[in-house]
């Protein structure tokens, strides 16, 4: 009897183990291991003032650090300490800094060509590439406000598979990337829905230089944004559109409708359709539109989780009817679940801007150029290389943050070599770039100072065993605390170390 | 066909014996393919080089046996290079289209570098939806969720250990040319780091150096940099699985940086490029991505012994999914892919390299009709061009398999060809199936549901 009660244990924990084999799901937690297990039931709800005044203050720093590294924005210990010697810090102001960021992405500034003229000034450009790398440099100049939700709204959705311009493509063009940019900048910045906005994007000559053909664009639409995986729909779908084409190289991968337009009506999707428009127009008022957005976008942001806890997380927020994207995003990313559960690997934007916002860093002249350098004959740590490229790929940016070990080297130089050990040493000159001296310049010495750049990198305090290995790596190579002078010395020691930890290249998960 | 999901749930069902040791799931795994697998030591140990289309390429380079009536039902018409009533046409003895790789195709066959095999069709599932044919064809199965073919094959290879040494002394056994690709994933196979896909960059590029930092350590010194990282490695250690890629990722960054600084570089591998006794200079693959990365490939698959799977596909191989303008591209692409292949087999058979395969094929075949945009829609039947590997037992090279015929209503897009009722014909999950079947597995339909590749002379010839 006991034998088999065992037995039954042991059956039961296997087809445990067995059934949640691949799963992701919410974090459990800082110290998680990862063992992302579905939650039963995800916390949308906003963050309270009762939740943040829960946190300790190093926890208030990460969570404040998690909801800027996804705006790739960041917040320095001098942002949120009264005095970033942490022996005397005081929170600067206690309210709900996340509140407070939901709030500032709710002003705005009133216009932005001041900052678009000084990003032009500041700043080299290709003449051609151009629309790719600018939104970058206006992520970076623009504070934190309802334009600039608009541009990284407009940023994130363009690296998508709804909307990406697709340059690899020959048919696709740097052009197009302004065309598409701004579209979506201007629609989401008037308060368009989501639903025209995906329409005009359908009806576009850039979705048809990216999906070429009536069956190749009808499949696509379908299947990109109702999630509508049907072959036998497509022949129907690709008559209602028989009349547009895309001309050949020659002639400049042009839109072309022509008078051979479909007559004879056609049911598709639920309704009657007889031309393009009318099935462009079907897909846009579909209801599994919402759903269908909202589940790319969740797939991102709430990478690692189990398909099924996305698709549950995503049909919860579909079932509140977002209209806009701002609606949209603001309930993925300011929701609990989000900020206080996900752990996934970061995003080079998210990684790269938050640290530079907490660092005093300097972008150089040609930086933005440089990022987005897409000659691959070049060891340069550019997004092309980390195979994280802008507005490249044909199904937009990868879902899964490319890991393996050659796209990493590329993540963990540009971390390395183009960030933390990057020190500014000439403030005179424009086209030297990386952190102003001004960082280190902290009145911490001994454990602290070690600690003051775990806490202003990491959000988190250095362990026993690093404070007590890094001591000993500076003393062996003379600079001990005794030796005045040696603070930047033991800065890049500590910043190496830190370039070489997991955790740099990760969202967690805040207890 | 059991599914390996299947069988887990059915054994953990019955009960298991109380003595499994942690993890249950590698362990039962093992014992799946112990129990279905029926595995002989190969005389060799073959290697693959494996060349995915994404995209979906067109067959017409490779058979334009319908070609006279695809061009009379086609919405818009083929060029006259394509008339086989116009004397000057560009459709060679076997009914390839020259220029777009055909002259060189049967220069392949002749030498008997290359098999062909035109009807690789699908009859399960057939979606022809890039995403989900993509992942069926990589993980050689109609289940999304199996491990890829190379992680299947590595776990194989760790059962059963054909090496002649330690599995943990390999070096580079897997390797990707493309970074991430369906072809490695896991899905519920566990499988031990040295039998993980290590990225290499097919031209060369060396980003696992570390640039000095002189604040660590002096010159010829590398003490602290060593010490630090094995400071991270202890604390990440705590958290194996949420940081398992990057863990892995930074333990392999020394040993590729070494490996690429003495043996895979530019310097290293072109000076180790044998001379052609016809030329006498040496070989020259074409300064193009398929010429560069098959070079790697080549390269590598020859200088390391251990290397047994090297994936190679990506959009920077082509893009083939040719919806528009296709004969504008098409034709130079094919006609360069087939170009790097001619130059990849002369440096096989140089080497005397006999176990190299060298597979081709991709999300499925297109259409036939031209449509509007003059490009070819997704379609089903596509064509395996299979390269090298003359020394593997059964392997039959110079063959020319599968006859088609033209369906779909004329003057309508879904136009297709399609095996004939005579003709061979197999799934793609055939080709993974025929890639265990050379590494020793007996009985690979058990991996793949489809039986491997019938390369024997019982299937007819068609090649002239």
């Amino acid at each position: 009897m006991k034998k088999s009660l065992i037995g039954l244990a042991v059956v039961i924990i296997f087809w445990a183990l067995v059934s949640s084999c691949g799963g992701g799901g919410g974090g459990s937690g800082g110290d998680s291991d990862g063992n992302n297990q579905a939650p039963s039931s995800a916390n949308l709800d906003q963050l309270t003032e009762e939740d943040w005044n829960a946190l300790s203050d190093e926890d208030k720093l990460a969570l404040t650090n998690k909801a800027s590294s996804t705006l790739f924005k960041g917040a320095s210990l001098q942002d949120f300490f009264d005095d970033p010697a942490l022996t005397r810090a005081v929170i600067r102001d206690d309210t709900n800094q996340i509140a407070g960021i939901e709030q500032k992405l709710a002003q705005s500034l009133g216009g932005i060509d001041p900052y678009l003229e000084e990003i032009d000034e500041k700043y080299s450009f290709d003449s051609r590439k151009k629309p790719m790398q600018y939104p970058l440099a206006m992520l970076y100049e623009l504070p934190l406000s309802r334009e600039y939700y608009d541009v990284w709204m407009a940023y994130q959705l363009i690296n998508t598979i709804l909307f990406s311009p697709a340059v690899e493509l020959e048919s696709c063009d740097y052009l197009d990337i302004q065309s598409i940019f701004y579209r979506l900048f201007h629609m989401i910045g008037t308060d368009d829905s989501i639903r025209d906005i995906v329409y005009e994007h359908m009806i576009s000559q850039e979705n048809w230089r990216r999906f070429r053909s009536p069956e190749d664009n009808t499949r696509e639409m379908m299947e990109i944004f109702l999630g509508h995986f049907s072959d036998a729909d497509v022949p129907i779908a690709s008559q209602a559109c028989k009349n547009w084409s895309l001309t050949d190289e020659s002639d400049g991968y042009r839109l072309f409708t022509d008078f051979d337009e479909n007559a004879e009506p056609l049911q598709l999707l639920g309704r009657s359709v007889v031309d393009c428009y009318d099935f462009y127009d079907t897909v846009a008022e579909h209801k599994k539109l919402i759903p269908a957005v909202t589940k790319t976008l969740v797939d991102i942001f709430f990478h690692g989780y189990s398909d099924a806890a996305r698709q549950q997380i995503a049909n919860r927020i579909a079932a509140s009817n977002p209209r806009t994207f701002r609606k949209l995003f603001s309930k993925i990313i300011f929701s609990k679940e989000y900020l206080l559960k996900v752990e996934r690997p970061k995003r080079f934007e998210e990684a790269f801007f938050n640290i530079v916002h907490r660092i005093n860093w300097f972008a150089n002249r040609n930086f933005f150029k440089d990022i987005n350098h897409a000659y691959s004959g070049s060891s340069y740590p550019s997004l092309y290389n980390m195979k994280q490229a802008a507005m490249t790929y044909k199904l937009g940016k990868p879902v899964a943050i490319p890991l393996d070990t050659l796209s990493f080297s590329y993540y963990h130089k540009a971390i390395r070599e183009r960030l933390l050990l990057d020190r500014k040493s000439n403030p005179d000159n424009d086209y030297d770039g990386g952190w102003q001296v001004e960082f280190i310049e902290v009145d911490d010495d001994g454990d602290d100072y070690i600690d003051y750049l775990f806490m202003a990198i990491l959000s988190r305090h250095a362990k026993p065993e690093e404070l007590v290995e890094l001591v000993q790596i500076m003393e062996d190579r003379g600079y001990g605390y005794n030796r005045k002078g040696k603070e930047m010395h033991r800065a890049m020691i500590v910043l190496d170390y830190i370039s070489r930890l997991p955790e740099l290249y990760f969202m967690q998960a805040i207890n | 066909m059991i599914t390996r999901r299947q069988f887990l749930k059915s054994v953990g069902f019955t009960g298991l014996a109380l003595s499994l040791p942690l993890p249950f799931a590698k362990q039962e795994l093992h014992a799946a393919l112990l129990d279905n697998i029926d595995y002989k030591k190969p005389p060799t140990i073959p290697k693959i080089i494996h060349v995915f289309l994404y995209g979906g390429p067109s067959e017409l380079a490779g058979n334009l046996t319908n070609i006279a009536e695809i061009d009379a039902n086609s919405q818009n018409f083929y060029p006259s290079s394509l008339d086989p009533d116009n004397p000057d046409n560009d459709i060679t003895k076997n009914k390839f289209w020259g220029q777009a790789g055909g002259d060189i195709m049967e220069a392949l066959m002749a030498d008997k570098y290359l098999s062909i095999y035109r009807t690789v069709n699908r009859i399960k599932d057939d979606s022809k939806a890039h995403g989900r044919s993509v992942t069926q064809n990589l993980v050689g199965n109609l289940d999304l969720l199996n491990p890829g073919i190379a992680s299947t094959l590595a776990a194989i290879l760790e059962l059963y250990n054909p090496f002649g040494k330690s599995i943990e002394e390999l070096v580079l056994p897997f390797v990707s040319l493309e970074g991430e690709s369906r072809v490695f994933a896991l899905g519920d196979l566990s499988v031990p780091q040295v039998m993980r896909p290590m990225t290499l960059d097919a031209n060369f590029k060396n980003p696992y150096e570390r640039s000095k930092n002189w604040y660590v350590d002096g010159s010829d010194e590398d003490e602290n940099n060593n010490r630090l990282d094995r400071l991270a490695q202890s604390i990440s250690a705590r958290y194996p699985t949420k940081y398992a890629k990057i863990i892995e990722a930074f333990a392999k960054r020394a040993e590729l940086e070494a490996f690429i600084d003495s043996r895979f570089n530019s310097d290293t591998v072109d000076a180790d490029l044998p001379v052609d006794p016809l030329t006498g200079q040496q070989i020259q693959y074409p300064s193009s991505n398929f010429g560069n990365r098959l070079k790697s490939a080549v390269s590598l698959a020859i200088g390391n012994p251990d290397t047994v799977f090297i994936s190679l596909g990506s959009s920077g191989l082509g893009g083939w999914d040719d919806h528009s303008d296709a004969l504008e591209d098409y034709p130079s692409r094919m006609n360069g892919l087939m170009a790097a292949l001619q130059v990849a087999c002369r440096h096989m058979e140089l080497k005397n390299a006999d176990n190299i395969v060298i597979h081709v094929f991709g999300d499925f075949g297109r259409n036939v009709n031209l449509n509007n945009s003059m490009g070819w829609d997704h379609g089903n039947n596509q064509n395996l061009y299979t390269l090298g590997g003359w020394g593997i037992p059964g392997r039959a090279m110079g063959k020319l398999v599968g006859r088609t015929r033209r369906i779909g209503q004329s003057k309508q897009n879904r136009q297709f060809t399609s095996p004939t009722s005579g003709s061979y014909q197999c799934e793609p999950f055939a080709i993974a199936s025929t890639i265990f079947k050379y590494f020793g597995v007996q009985n690979p339909q058990v991996l793949t549901g489809e039986p491997a590749i019938n390369e024997s002379t019982n299937v007819p010839n068609e090649w002239i």
